[in-house]
């Protein structure tokens, strides 16, 4: 897969050939320096953008040939979607905010409530519910991010950066809470981190360079220190 | 229906999430909406007085018999208009012009005690009151049956001595009920009793002299026209047609009046209700495309703002179609919200003004259909249309956008297609203005291309934006202290969100240009008019041969030259205004040729004046005012089928002349025809030859040329003293009265030019604010490497004068544009060749008060930047 876009007048190559498959439910960490591709990667396999050159398949369904309503219509229903910035409508509540994609769904009123109540609920966040976003933790609103991402229990998962804004206690707090999701609900989640730490809560992690993958490693409690020196090399 | 349900959601929490900023969005739809109702409510209410006030004057009475060319007719017509079947009561009546004196022999009243005011002569104070009202002779015994008189206070007159008098005359005499009141008439002087006081039927424009009642065989004695008449008023049967009535008995009157139905009078001013109607419709379109202006900056502005969180919405599985119809929803609240407040406003401060006013306003309030639809269409427009464009940028919106830190650069194209598709508009208006037809053309014009003009202009404001950045920029930066640069590249990152605040600001400056460009043209052009002999005497039911006698005779009268008013149909063409919608009516100026051209400067323009006069002394032509070449190209050799009722004669133009002053003169002193008309533009005849065909050989003006040893103010007492019931006006009087007509209504349109620009501030505020708001992050960024906070401010305060500055020329250019227009149409509909005049000191204040509104706007973002600390404006900049 590849894919290029045009900066003033340069056009660079963001992904050079990615060949990326994973079958298997778990929790999946994409590394890489800055500039690699890593979030390039990641709006392609959420459906946000298209590539150049190659295919994605998703759950069976090739998602470089649907159309802009297609694409909208997986992304509300199949694919759950998690930001560093968070990026709640601060307009609204947090259990307005996490019932959005049934809001969208036209999921009635009353069903919507009882289902995002009982999302806050297990995310310990159901006395936040009325609560907008100026009035919650860093942690709360992603929290929240995540309620919102995985209301409709899609199958895949894309977090961006997403404890990039964290303090170290909460980064952990909401990773287990991703590790949880992603072995309790039987959910494939790709993460984009550039931070070891976070990576080593996944069980696979594949290290981009300049467009290409340039290692997958399966990760357990023993090579975390390896994941640490390959990601530390691709950052010098 | 799912779909709508979420746009539905959306559009409700961006509302309730941005409350002020709905709140004076809602308020500025609210604002046009309550606007449209109040002036098209006042309308109807004057409207309904005047109406009223006719249908009282008219009485119960089913048709009538007049003089159309405000003659006399002998009373032998009413003795056989009694004796035809059908006919339940007849009554007639004789109108004349009579002063009346209170000797005031009782104490002065307080305001008027020479201790309290030593600067006045105590003999002026002492003067009897004097007042000329109208006087009605009528039959005591049979008028109220026609007619109800209101809050009657004393008795009903029945000696031939008695007056009943209106609260408006009794005002000015101060008389009370029993009071007596000397009547001069010649060298006659006859004494009346007040027997009764009513409450009149006052209202705006149509009189400002009082109504007395007397008996009829009286008011004809002192006149010394005994058994003469100037109308008789029939009450029919239950069971007679009043047109069939009339056109029964058409030809048993003699030729010179008319049998009609008592309604016809309401004709011509059917006509004038009509183009209200018109004006009202036009008024209201621009109204809420103003309105629709400021939704489209500030719901664009919102769309730009909350980019990231459409992004999300989009991220999350949100359609484009749910954005944008979001974004319609949003637009529909604003116009529900306008309308809920909007109507009860407008027709409460209706209510308001017919209170203030009521004395004047005999029908009260009243509730305009009309004005209640255009009201609510035209909210329901403006929040629609207004937020099409924003749609559209919302639903352009890509997922991806949420991950972008900024918005992007804007393209150089669509500044050219907006420039281009601005200039297409303008194109379009000044292209419907060819169209051949006038009625076409006008309907086209108002309807259409007003509003593509202001639309036009709405989009060059972008462009301009640049051209006044890149001009003005540079020496503003240099003023400010800001580094260079910085300010143009800010004004420029966002064009259109800048421009569209440039050109909904421009409206109230295109008002205030226009119309005081258009008042001070046509200002010029009347008062290059008033030239004439020193004075003019007038009196509306003709002056009496010993009042022309009392003034010819007065030591510094030097010459005089009579002149006959006739208001006069014409039949065979449209010479004003739009078909169907423009009077027919024309003043119809008799005299002796020889003495008016020799005492006025009057200037031929097309025609041989010698082989004009004798063919005009023949009866064989007329002349015409210029305005008739103006407006239609009618000019020397066309034919004009003049008259009124069964007389109607053939013209040809001898002549065309410019005698501007006496038309004006004969407006401003309210001459109209019996149609409820006033009648336009002059046409000229032998007197003569008037008195023989229409007969009337009244003389309703005398003009008057002074010797130089005698002052104005002396000459006119002196005159009205001499030859009580008539008025006397110099040329200064008449064009101090022009001057204060003039400037009457150009205070009235500052004050909406004025209104519109507050309320396009006031709205324009809060989208200057939500811009500053949305650019925290760049502020808190340039305050933490180190710009100060005084710079911050002087940034804001510059951008908002390139803002202000592009407002002020695109309200200018469009200003002169619409001017330019007025003064096509005041030389297409009414003949007049004004010159266009830019309002230099007008325009400027305009600016200065554009300026400092603009400023002033922004101060709460100034504040809200140079406040908080840069990690705050950091942090609410990327927290959207």
């Amino acid at each position: 897969m590849t894919k290029s876009y045009t900066l003033g007048r340069r056009s660079i190559e963001a992904l050079r050939g990615i060949d990326l498959e994973i079958t298997k439910p778990g929790f999946h960490a994409i590394m890489g320096p800055s500039g690699s591709g890593k979030s390039t990667l990641l709006h392609l396999l959420a459906a946000l953008d298209r590539p150049d050159q190659g295919e994605i398949e998703i759950n069976g369904r090739r998602i470089d040939r649907m159309n802009e309503s297609q694409l909208t219509m997986f992304r509300r229903h199949h694919i759950g979607i998690v930001f560093q910035q968070y990026n709640l409508l601060s307009t609204m509540s947090a259990l307005e905010n996490v019932t959005l994609p049934a809001l969208l769904d036209g999921m009635p009123r009353s069903q919507r409530i009882d289902l995002g109540m009982n999302l806050l609920t297990t995310l310990g966040l159901a006395d936040r519910a009325e609560h907008r976003p100026d009035a919650l933790s860093g942690g709360e609103q992603q929290r929240v991010a995540i309620g919102r991402a995985i209301l409709f229990e899609p199958s895949i998962l894309y977090a961006d950066e997403p404890t990039g804004n964290l303090d170290s206690q909460t980064s952990e707090q909401v990773l287990n809470l991703l590790a949880t999701l992603a072995r309790e609900r039987n959910m494939i989640i790709v993460m984009v981190t550039h931070e070891p730490a976070a990576a080593a809560h996944c069980q696979r992690a594949s290290i981009l360079r300049d467009g290409r993958i340039v290692h997958t490693i399966d990760v357990h409690e023993g090579n975390v220190g390896e994941l640490a020196t390959r990601a530390l090399q691709l950052d010098r | 229906m799912k779909e709508m349900s979420a746009s539905w959601q959306l559009a409700l929490s961006s509302l309730i999430g941005k409350r002020w900023r709905t709140a004076l969005m809602a308020g500025a739809v609210a604002l046009a909406s309550a606007l449209v109702v109040a002036v098209s409510c006042s309308i109807v209410s004057v409207q309904a007085s005047i109406e009223h006030a006719l249908m009282w004057f008219l009485g119960a009475s089913d048709a009538r018999i007049v003089h159309p060319f405000n003659g006399r007719f002998d009373e032998s017509i009413l003795d056989t208009a009694r004796t035809w079947e059908g006919v339940a009561v007849a009554t007639g009546r004789f109108g004349l012009q009579l002063t009346l004196t209170h000797p005031l022999t009782q104490t002065s009243p307080p305001d008027k005690d020479p201790d309290k005011d030593p600067d006045k002569d105590p003999d002026e104070l002492q003067a009897p009151l004097q007042s000329t009202p109208n006087a009605v002779g009528v039959e005591f015994d049979l008028v109220r049956r026609f007619r109800v008189f209101r809050d009657l206070e004393g008795t009903w007159p029945d000696e031939a001595n008695e007056l009943l008098l209106d609260d408006f005359t009794a005002d000015e005499l101060q008389a009370e009920v029993g009071d007596t009141l000397s009547v001069a008439i010649d060298d006659k002087t006859e004494s009346f009793i007040v027997a009764g006081i009513y409450n009149s039927q006052k209202f705006f424009g149509t009189r400002q002299r009082g109504l007395i009642e007397m008996d009829l065989h009286t008011l004809q004695r002192i006149a010394g026209m005994n058994r003469k008449l100037t109308s008789i008023y029939l009450i029919l049967d239950d069971d007679i047609d009043a047109q069939a009535f009339c056109d029964a008995h058409y030809d048993e009157v003699p030729e010179q009046v008319s049998l009609e139905r008592s309604d016809m009078v309401r004709s011509g001013f059917d006509r004038q209700i009509q183009g209200t109607r018109l004006g009202l419709l036009a008024g209201s379109i621009l109204t809420f495309m103003c309105a629709s202006f400021i939704i489209v900056t500030g719901l664009t502005t919102s769309v730009s703002e909350r980019q990231r969180d459409l992004a999300i919405t989009r991220c999350v599985g949100g359609s484009r179609g749910q954005l944008f119809a979001s974004q319609i929803y949003f637009g529909a609240i604003l116009s529900g919200l306008g309308i809920v407040i909007g109507l009860p406003l407008g027709i409460a401060l209706a209510g308001v003004l017919a209170w203030y006013y009521r004395d004047s306003l005999p029908a009260g309030l009243q509730v305009s259909g009309l004005g209640l639809s255009l009201s609510m269409l035209g909210a329901l427009g403006a929040g629609l249309l207004g937020a099409i464009y924003p749609a559209y940028l919302a639903s352009r919106v890509p997922p991806l956008q949420a991950m972008a830190a900024r918005a992007r650069p804007p393209s150089w194209r669509v500044v050219m297609v907006m420039g281009l598709i601005g200039l297409g508009l303008v194109a379009l208006q000044v292209g419907l203005f060819q169209l051949p037809d006038p009625t076409q053309r006008f309907h086209a014009y108002a309807y259409v291309g007003i509003p593509a003009l202001h639309l036009g202009a709405f989009l060059l404001a972008v462009p301009l934006l640049y051209l006044v950045t890149w001009f003005a920029g540079p020496l503003l930066s240099a003023l400010l202290r800001i580094p260079a640069g910085m300010m143009t590249r800010s004004v420029l990152a966002t064009p259109y969100r800048n421009g569209f605040t440039a050109g909904a600001l421009m409206v109230g400056i295109s008002i205030l240009v226009s119309t005081w460009s258009n008042s001070l043209s046509l200002l010029n052009h009347w008062l290059s008019t008033v030239q004439f002999a020193d004075g003019i005497a007038f009196r509306i039911v003709g002056i009496t041969e010993s009042q022309r006698a009392a003034i010819e005779s007065m030591p510094f009268v030097t010459r005089s030259c009579p002149l006959r008013y006739l208001p006069l149909q014409v039949f065979n063409r449209q010479v004003f205004g739009l078909e169907n919608m423009g009077p027919r009516t024309v003043k119809c100026f008799s005299t002796d040729l020889d003495i008016f051209f020799e005492i006025n400067p009057v200037r031929w323009i097309e025609g041989d004046p010698e082989i004009a006069l004798e063919r005009l002394k023949r009866g064989e032509g007329i002349l015409v005012a210029d305005r008739f070449t103006n407006a239609k190209n009618i000019g020397v050799g066309d034919v004009l089928t003049l008259g009124s009722g069964k007389v109607r004669h053939d013209y040809e133009i001898l002549g065309v002349i410019d005698v501007g002053w006496l038309e004006i003169t004969a407006q401003l002193f309210g001459m109209r025809s019996t149609y409820m008309e006033l009648a336009v533009s002059g046409i000229f005849m032998d007197g003569d030859v008037v008195a023989e065909r229409y007969g009337n050989s009244d003389i309703h003006f005398l003009q008057v040329e002074l010797s130089d040893d005698i002052d104005d103010a002396e000459a006119s007492r002196q005159i009205m003293a001499a030859a009580p019931g008539i008025l006397f006006w110099t040329t200064r009087d008449v064009r101090d009265r022009v001057n204060e007509i003039a400037f009457t209504t150009m205070a009235i349109q500052s004050v909406i030019a004025f209104a519109a620009l507050a309320l396009s501030s006031l709205a324009m505020g809060n989208v200057i604010l939500a811009n500053i708001r949305a650019r925290s992050y760049e502020f808190g960024v340039l305050r933490a490497v180190g710009g100060m906070r005084g710079l911050l401010a002087r940034l804001i305060f510059g951008e908002a004068t390139i803002i202000a500055l592009t407002a002020a020329l695109t309200g200018t250019l469009l200003g002169m544009h619409l001017a330019w227009v007025g003064a096509e149409n005041y030389r297409e509909l009414a003949g007049l060749d004004v010159k266009l005049v830019f309002p230099t000191i007008p325009a400027l204040i305009g600016v200065a008060v554009l300026l400092l509104l603009t400023l002033l706007a922004t101060l709460p973002g100034v504040w809200s930047v140079v406040h908080p600390r840069p990690s705050s404006l950091i942090a609410a900049g990327r927290n959207g």
